[in-house]
């Protein structure tokens, strides 16, 4: 007997037993409505920039809609099976033709149901919303090409290239000058191994951060040239985007900045490009203009000069900083194609909580169970910044021990791509295959596998003598 | 007599299971060094009061607890083997069952877990909702079903397969006597129709009147095994069964019996009927005038799911046989009504009579006025519309003996007449 009709027959009864949840539903859908219908109300009553209303209507219904459906998730993933073998209906079932593996791909398979019908009703009335917003929020033309140049686009952006052979070559001459230095003044040191290592480490970071920002620093009078790869615009018939941010080495009066850029292929930015001229622009704030797609070269290279004035901005040196400096932005796909995706990488999110919440329910209780799933989601949530501390201190060996484990936490945070549809960033297709292969392959492979071991291996019925 | 040949399709050997604590400490031992055999055709009973292992037993041969030492084989296979799984049914000590689905929902996702087309499905479904007495409230979620109903359901769904093996863990349990005279001849017919079943249960009426043998379990250790019939034979004491007879033979008897016998104690009785047979009865005339209930009601009997439902169509030859036509069915129906109406009647003009009555209507075993065999006739006089052939080919200890009232008559010969055509049709008429 083939187990797929018993597989189906689990899923097809968690569905069931989740619509039929009316204090669940009944939040479900007056969640869904704030989230969506009565904040666009709300946002459309409120005064603003048509634009800012879209990306903020976007941003808050999308994470409302995945807060709430991860919670569901969690709760109903972790409760299905714990509360099976609590009420023991599980010995109705696991005496029946399905095997183990059988009722748990099941209940995975009601779950993924749910949470695709979830979220394709959630996410259709907050694509519905954002359709009527295109029309109705824009009080003027420019807010109308804003939103349409801002937001219902997916562009996706290219960071110059950096020579980081030769910047690592250069922070490692320095580092070993100055730790030959400090042997040199203090040669007991030598027999230190472990000081020796801390203080290399130490010294890199720090001198590759001042390397770094020699590299992207203008002084007055100066120029610097970036090299772009692979810039692959849809049409070369519109405009491309350079986005950047400027910081100085000393507040200027004004806290603003001009200066001379030019683009195009390497002889134009150094000899006779068109300049653009941008006047005035305030510092730590992130500025764009447009220029013209048919400065890509065929090979997808673009050069962009940058000349600081040295009588315009009161002597001072203009920072880009490296990770936010400067960037060039092209379209490279449609809103709704970009929305799907972002839709794409929520649903792997939830398939992976699932995961986690139907292998702890098959093992442990359900409160037990909940509480190591919401320990992993925070982690997971705050995953970049908890690996960013520990690398702060990395020679220390109870930081390396927490690395290791935080590598074991899934990093929501990394595959979020809610903050790209709402600036209208392209969803990336790499985004999207990393977090099948590595979240939900691969961790939620290996979390799928534990839990199907314990619950094949373990007692259904509990102890009653 | 229960044939033991061929493979048991239940066998344990040294089945032991232990309980231990967090830090696997011996905690209890709930089953020890158990040796079963259950055999085809066989209705298996597994007694002893609470605590003492028997649903223990029960989970490991359906795997749902792994075994300490020893071994089981079920259907010839280990316990909770997926293929042996789909030949098993199996009803819980409680019902077990997701409260928000409603009765016919319920059977059909239990027919889906065993693979049956939707066609397979519905007609099984009808037919187990009526025999389980619940067609009318087929559409309520059991979360709103009363324990007994919930029962009436958990049966449902362990038959839903047409099982080889029928596993009972207290079936009875919070059944009303209508369920628990339906649950027992329905073990009955299964076990006549070929069925092994598997029962467990404290209460000492149920296996007595279904079982065919029992194991009695005190303390995880089996206490005693055998037939039902020769655990409970009392070989020292005869009874004799017989239509009403008048002073004078009773006095004939009396005096046989003296002869014989002298210094044994002689006590002539009125057979009296058992609370659960009246009130079965009270309850058939209720039905048949259509008062109107929101629980359950009176079962079709097995038969409905197991002709109708399966034999005839998609599942001849695999599910149980047919045991009567539609026909006979419906006929066996009204009779039974009407025969209900009759006793009534009968047993008010009876009681009105008594007190005139000059003779002892019939011989009574003095020790146990209601013995097993009795309960067992009893039964089959209150069910005129299965009619069962006798589980047991063996003459159990309460049956009629002719050659004894013969014996003790033979000097009457209009008398021995008489008898004779009494026990004949008693015979052939238990309800008589």
């Amino acid at each position: 007997m083939t187990d797929h009709h018993s597989i189906w027959a689990i899923a097809r009864n968690l569905v069931r037993e989740i619509v039929r949840m009316r204090a669940l539903m009944f939040m479900l859908v007056l969640l869904t409505a704030s989230f969506t219908f009565l904040f666009a109300w709300w946002l459309h009553a409120s005064p603003g920039r048509g634009d800012q209303k879209v990306q903020t209507f976007l941003s808050y219904s999308l994470s409302g809609l995945w807060a709430m459906l991860s919670l569901l998730t969690v709760f109903v993933g972790a409760g299905t099976i714990a509360r099976d073998i609590k009420r023991k209906e599980i010995f109705t079932i696991a005496t029946k033709p399905i095997s183990r593996s059988g009722y748990l791909l099941g209940k995975f398979l009601g779950m993924a149901l749910v949470n695709l019908l979830l979220l394709a009703v959630t996410s259709g009335a907050v694509y519905g919303i954002a359709r009527v917003m295109r029309h109705t929020e824009p009080q003027n033309d420019f807010e109308r090409d804003r939103m349409e140049e801002l937001v219902f686009i997916a562009r996706t952006e290219v960071l110059p290239q950096i020579d980081m052979v030769a910047v690592e070559t250069e922070v490692k001459e320095r580092v070993e000058k100055l730790v030959q230095q400090q042997i040199n003044e203090r040669p007991e040191f030598k027999n230190e191994p472990e000081n020796l290592t801390a203080m290399r480490n130490s010294l890199a970071k720090d001198i590759s951060k001042q390397v770094m920002l020699k590299k992207t620093a203008v002084s007055p009078g100066g120029h610097i040239v970036w090299h772009f790869k692979d810039v692959r615009p849809q049409t070369n018939q519109g405009n491309i985007y350079i986005r950047y941010k400027q910081d100085v080495s000393r507040n200027t009066d004004s806290l603003a900045t001009s200066g001379k850029w030019m683009y195009g292929p390497m002889e134009n930015v150094l000899y006779d490009g068109e300049p653009v001229v941008r006047y005035g622009e305030v510092i730590r704030t992130v500025h764009e203009f447009p220029i013209p797609a048919s400065a890509v070269s065929a090979s997808g290279d673009l050069y962009v000069s940058f000349e600081n004035p040295p009588m315009a901005n009161e002597g001072v040196s203009i920072i880009f900083p490296p990770d936010t400096g400067v960037q060039v932005l092209y379209v490279a796909g449609s809103f709704e194609m970009n929305f799907l995706r972002t839709l794409a990488v929520m649903y792997l999110r939830l398939i992976f909580l699932a995961i986690l919440a139907m292998a702890l329910g098959a093992w442990v209780s359900f409160p037990v169970a909940i509480l190591v799933i919401l320990v992993v989601y925070v982690f997971g949530i705050a995953s970049g910044f908890i690996m960013g501390s520990l690398e702060f201190d990395a020679s220390n060996t109870l930081a390396l021990v927490n690395t290791m484990i935080m590598k074991f936490i899934p990093k929501l945070s990394l595959y979020d791509p809610i903050p790209e549809i709402e600036k209208g960033r392209l969803v990336s297709g790499d985004m999207l295959v990393d977090c099948m292969t590595f979240m939900v392959l691969f961790k939620g492979g290996i979390v799928a596998l534990m839990g199907y071991l314990v619950f094949k291996f373990r007692e259904l019925a509990r102890v009653i003598v | 007599m229960t044939n033991t040949s061929g493979n048991p399709v239940i066998q344990t050997a040294g089945l032991t299971k232990i309980f231990r604590d967090f830090w696997g400490h011996q905690k209890v031992i709930a089953v020890d060094q158990l040796d079963l055999e259950v055999f085809p055709h066989e209705v298996f009973g597994l007694l002893g009061p609470n605590g003492s292992g028997k649903s223990t037993t029960i989970k490991m041969l359906l795997g749902l607890l792994f075994t300490s030492k020893g071994w089981a084989k079920v259907l010839g296979e280990n316990p909770g083997d997926v293929k042996t799984n789909a030949r098993i049914g199996y009803l819980p000590e409680e019902s077990y069952l997701y409260p928000f689905l409603n009765a016919r929902e319920t059977l059909d996702f239990y027919g889906r877990l065993f693979g049956l087309t939707r066609h397979q499905r519905k007609q099984r479904t009808d037919s187990l909702l009526d025999m389980v007495g619940l067609g009318a409230v087929s559409r309520r979620p059991i979360g709103e079903f009363s324990k007994g109903m919930t029962r009436r359901i958990g049966l449902a769904q362990a038959l839903i397969n047409d099982p080889d093996l029928l596993i009972l863990d207290e079936p009875t349990s919070g059944m009303d006597p209508i369920g628990t005279r339906q649950i027992k001849d329905l073990i009955r017919e299964l076990g006549q129709r070929g069925k092994s079943v598997l029962l467990c249960s404290h209460l000492m009426a149920d296996v007595e009147d279904v079982c065919d043998r029992i194991c009695i379990l005190y303390g995880g250790k089996v206490q005693s095994q055998g037939q039902v019939s020769e655990l409970l034979k009392r070989s020292e004491i005869t009874q004799i069964n017989c239509n009403r007879l008048s002073k004078q033979a009773i006095e004939k008897i009396e005096g046989v019996i003296k002869q014989e016998c002298p210094n044994s104690s002689i006590e002539v009785l009125n057979p009296q009927d058992r609370l659960e047979d009246y009130f079965l009865r009270t309850v058939e005339i209720a039905q048949a005038a259509a008062i109107a209930t929101s629980g359950a009601t009176m079962g079709a009997g097995a038969s409905d799911f197991l002709t109708s439902g399966v034999t005839q169509t998609d599942d001849a030859g695999t599910v149980i046989e047919q045991l009567l036509g539609d026909t006979q069915k419906t006929a066996d129906k009204k009779a039974a009504q009407l025969e209900a109406t009759k006793r009534i009647e009968v047993e008010k003009v009876e009681k009105a009579d008594l007190g005139r009555r000059e003779v002892i209507d019939s011989l009574i075993k003095t020790t146990e006025p209601v013995g097993p065999l009795k309960s067992k006739k009893d039964d089959d006089r209150t069910s005129p519309a299965v009619p069962l052939e006798p589980v047991n080919p063996v003459p159990s200890p309460g049956a009629v003996d002719h050659s004894v009232i013969d014996g003790l008559l033979s000097n009457d010969p209009t008398k021995k007449k008489t008898n004779e055509k009494s026990s004949h049709n008693k015979d052939q008429d238990p309800s008589s």
